[in-house]
């Protein structure tokens, strides 16, 4: 019988159980599910017997998410005996993010459900430590029922004031801040609380907007690690420096100043002298920091993704190594140091194609994903043939169009309910002169009854046309316009006018 | 020329002055107190005169105990880094969020080469980094200044929360975008395009007690939008929670918000600044677009005793006929030609009278 779970609830301080628990910290990053699972199953090889060869299939790059997470689930089941804590997981509400997920996001999102509910499951089994510094309603539903003990040692100081229970306790430090440096009046948090939509997120940006300016430029440059760090004389990578001449030194007196305001914690569940900046803080304070500072925050990337001695770094920092080097952008460095998996070259080959219109090298990066890394990545698979389509000028040869409809038709075999990749396979074999007929009749009828029905029919339809009408096959477009017009004109108007200007 | 002459009211130990400088664009307010101090809300230019630089120095200020910049709008803030360069302030109240912008606009004025726009706004952030640059955020109940044994105070009553986490929402909008879409948007407000009513949603109002008499400095607070908890009547509601209802009756005199425009004409607040006693509307116009509007100044008519406008735009006095308002005569300055209106208010009579120079136009 394992160790019950245990929900701490707030920024955990070290229980005596957990002194060799393998410590997972959510950053609310697009590679956090694939980074958890490396971790944890690394971790789990070490105090599961005999299951090597599954710890080897959550950490290499080529396995693919489904065997990844098959994997990770029965290394889990390894673990029912146990007196002590074997894994702790910090702010797991970072892998439950309310919002609907954009088309470059839905996969991290996905896998991101998928891996929330295999460590559930895990908790509800025992042995974990969970703290919470930022509750999301999603993952209240998901663990109401597991088995569970709330730490009561662990229930934060409140002030005297009750209006700061409702804030998330990852916020209580630099609300607390805010009030005792006199920025904002005790009355106003009750007004707060009534008047803003998201309190949380208000307190962390009005903090942010009351720090000295030398504070702010540190909170930015700090927020490209995520990783917690050591903070003594240096923090992490960053040196001290009274007068800060290179992008890699703050001030002390900075790094105080954030850290009374909340905006770095201890990360007491590591190592005691380790700080953090919280996940809420450092997803605000990173945007800014690209947006503000994007030379700067490139070349910060760029000093923390150095590569050398890299196979001799333990596993988390060759993944924040890897990090790192996705966002400065060098392709090179940051397929090198793909060691786990290929996720963050996703957005490279992205960039490549949506930013600077460089369709062959975004095609020859995709190609490589689905070659190396992970060959169900229905994304990569997509975004080969919608590249390949778009780098030739002209009729594709023979060889080409084959790559590009065989890319199309594998990405539709593995995510077989997107209306966009099917569209566009559809789309690419009417351009080729080849039938489409009957998957376009029975692809309509059951979007027809979907409850995205508009939008399953916009991205479905207008890459059929469009293909039909690069194919020469005009007319037959307008028989599928004549039958399904009704039902175009009601779900897809943009397409209708395109394809068929003027009333009926 | 000169632009103040030696008839212009100066504060007494009994009497504050407030001095409303207003050249058509741009709007400045200074308040000289009964001890001597000096409060500046807002700065504005004429020609190439910083306004209420040059007043402080006609006054012989020599400190600035309290300024104040209400909103990021050029025609308030034009003319800061001088202030702050040459008398600076011992406390500065800045809207909120002004240092998310100023980061934001200062990085992307330099990247396009606007040196000046940069230059001011690190001046700004230059000032800010004193040890009391960084506690000033000034919004809606959390700044309270004081002097002169208590006998007056300034607080700060908006932006409200509500109005600060709508401006947040916007400019996090705006600032997360790509940088292209961002650069595009930038330079279509660089060159005149409206960038929505965000500045105006952040902007300051401030109260001014003298003894039992009130004045209301309204910044451009607007009436906000269809929610009671935004632009004045979002005001109004809290101070109705927080039992300070009172701060808003019978005012001895309002500085129109915005100018004088419609969109910032609040009927329920001007329902109580007038409950027994009429105050006196004092205006700075913006004259592109005719402000204060025919309809405010028809709105106010019933409201209050007098109208003074700092400089007066073409369209005004047809404006203020039509609105029922006439023309008043003396208490006019000679051998002034600021655009300037004031008032002079007296603690132990507890009584308001009004000034204007030869170029502001003054209404009954």
């Amino acid at each position: 019988m394992a160790l019950p779970s245990s929900l701490l609830l707030a920024e955990p301080q070290v229980p005596k159980t957990a002194a060799s628990a393998c410590v997972l910290r959510v950053y609310g990053d697009q590679d956090d599910p694939l980074r958890l699972t490396v971790l944890l199953a690394e971790h789990l090889a070490t105090v599961v017997a005999g299951r090597d060869a599954l710890a080897q299939t959550c950490l290499s790059p080529r396995s693919a998410w489904k065997e990844r997470l098959a994997a990770l689930s029965e290394l889990l089941l390894g673990t029912r005996n146990g007196s002590a804590h074997y894994a702790a997981i910090i702010d797991p509400d970072g892998l439950a993010r309310s919002k609907k997920p954009s088309w470059e996001d839905r996969a991290s999102y996905r896998m991101s459900q998928d891996l929330r509910r295999v460590v559930i499951e895990a908790v509800d089994r025992g042995g974990w430590l969970i703290a919470r510094p930022n509750p999301s309603p999603t993952l209240d539903d998901e663990i109401d029922g597991v088995q569970i003990e709330v730490d009561e040692g662990s229930i934060p100081h409140v002030a005297a004031e009750p209006a700061y229970a409702r804030f998330a306790p990852d916020v209580r430090p630099t609300l607390t801040w805010l009030i005792e440096t006199g920025r904002i009046a005790v009355k106003q948090v009750d007004d707060i609380l009534e008047e803003v939509r998201d309190p949380n997120a208000y307190v962390v940006s009005m903090a942010y907007d009351t720090l000295p300016e030398t504070a702010r430029i540190a909170a930015r440059a700090l927020s490209v690690v995520r990783a917690p760090s050591h903070a003594n004389g240096s923090y992490g990578a960053f040196k001290w420096a009274d007068q800060p001449s290179v992008p890699t030194e703050v001030r002390r007196a900075d790094v105080l100043t954030l850290q009374r305001a909340g905006f770095l914690v201890p990360d007491d569940l590591r190592r005691s002298s380790d700080w953090v900046m919280p996940r809420r803080a450092r997803s605000f304070i990173e945007s800014l920091a690209r947006s503000i500072d994007a030379g700067v925050t490139t070349a910060l990337h760029r000093a923390l993704a150095s590569d050398a001695q890299f196979d001799e770094q333990p596993t988390e920092s060759q993944i924040e190594i890897h990090h790192h080097a996705a966002r400065t952008g060098n392709v090179d460095l940051t397929r090198r140091t793909a060691k786990y998996f290929g996720f963050e070259l996703r957005a490279l080959a992205t960039e490549r194609s949506r930013s600077h219109h460089d369709y062959e090298g975004a095609a020859a990066l995709f190609r490589d994903l689905v070659t190396n890394f992970d060959q169900t990545d229905a994304y990569a698979w997509e975004y080969l043939g919608y590249n390949l389509a778009l780098a030739t000028k002209g009729p594709p040869s023979d060889a080409r169009a084959a790559e590009i409809l065989a890319a199309y038709e594998t990405a539709h075999r593995l995510d077989n309910h997107n209306p966009l990749y099917f569209g566009r396979f559809l789309g690419f074999r009417a351009q080729r002169g080849l039938d489409i007929r009957a998957q376009f009749e029975g692809a309509m009828q059951r979007y027809a009854s979907h409850s995205d029905a508009s939008d399953f029919m916009s991205w479905f339809v207008k890459p059929i046309f469009d293909g039909l009408v690069r194919g020469g096959r005009s007319q037959e477009r307008d028989e599928l316009l004549h039958n399904w017009r009704a039902l175009l004109e009601w779900c897809a108007p943009k397409v209708l006018e395109k394809h068929a200007p003027g009333p009926a | 020329m000169t632009l103040f002459g030696p008839d212009l009211p100066r504060p007494n130990p009994d009497e504050a002055v407030v001095y409303l400088l207003g050249p058509g664009v741009g709007e400045s307010i200074v308040l000289a107190l009964p001890d001597g101090r000096f409060v500046v809300i807002d700065v504005c230019r004429h020609s190439q005169t910083n306004l209420p630089l040059a007043l402080l120095d006609h006054l012989g200020a020599t400190t600035l105990e309290l300024m104040v910049v209400t909103h990021p709008d050029l025609d308030h803030v034009r003319g800061v880094a001088e202030i702050i360069n040459k008398k600076p302030p011992e406390e500065l109240w800045r809207y909120p969020l002004e240092a998310s912008i100023r980061d934001f606009l200062a990085d992307w004025a330099g990247r396009r080469r606007l040196k000046s726009v940069e230059a001011d706004l690190r001046a700004m952030g230059a000032y800010l980094r004193s040890p009391k640059g960084d506690v000033s955020t000034a919004a809606y109940g959390n700044r309270e200044w004081s002097g002169d044994a208590g006998k007056y105070k300034v607080r700060a009553l908006a932006p409200t929360e509500y109005d600060k986490d709508r401006a947040h929402r916007v400019l996090m909008r705006r600032l997360l975008k790509n940088k292209p879409e961002l650069d595009a948007w930038l330079d279509k407000v660089r060159q005149g395009a409206s960038p929505g009513d965000s500045p105006n949603v952040l902007s300051v109002a401030v109260l001014f007690e003298l003894g039992t008499q009130r004045v209301l400095f309204g910044g451009d607070v607007l009436t906000g939008g269809r929610s009671p908890k935004s632009g004045w009547k979002g005001i109004l509601r809290l101070l109705l929670k927080h039992n300070l209802g009172h701060l808003f009756e019978d005012l001895a005199a309002v500085k129109l918000p915005h100018h004088g425009s419609s969109s910032a004409f609040e009927p329920a607040t001007w329902k109580l600044h007038s409950k027994s006693t009429k105050p006196i509307a004092l205006a700075a116009p913006f004259s592109p677009s005719g402000l204060p509007d025919e309809a405010t100044l028809k709105h106010l008519r019933p409201l209050a005793r007098n109208l003074l406008v700092s400089s007066p735009h073409n369209a005004l006095h047809a404006f203020a006929t039509a609105g029922g308002w006439a023309l008043a005569n003396g208490k006019v300055l000679d051998g002034t030609t600021a655009p300037l209106v004031g008032l002079r208010m007296n603690a132990k009579t507890s009584t308001t009278d009004w000034f204007a120079s030869k170029s502001a136009a003054a209404f009954a």
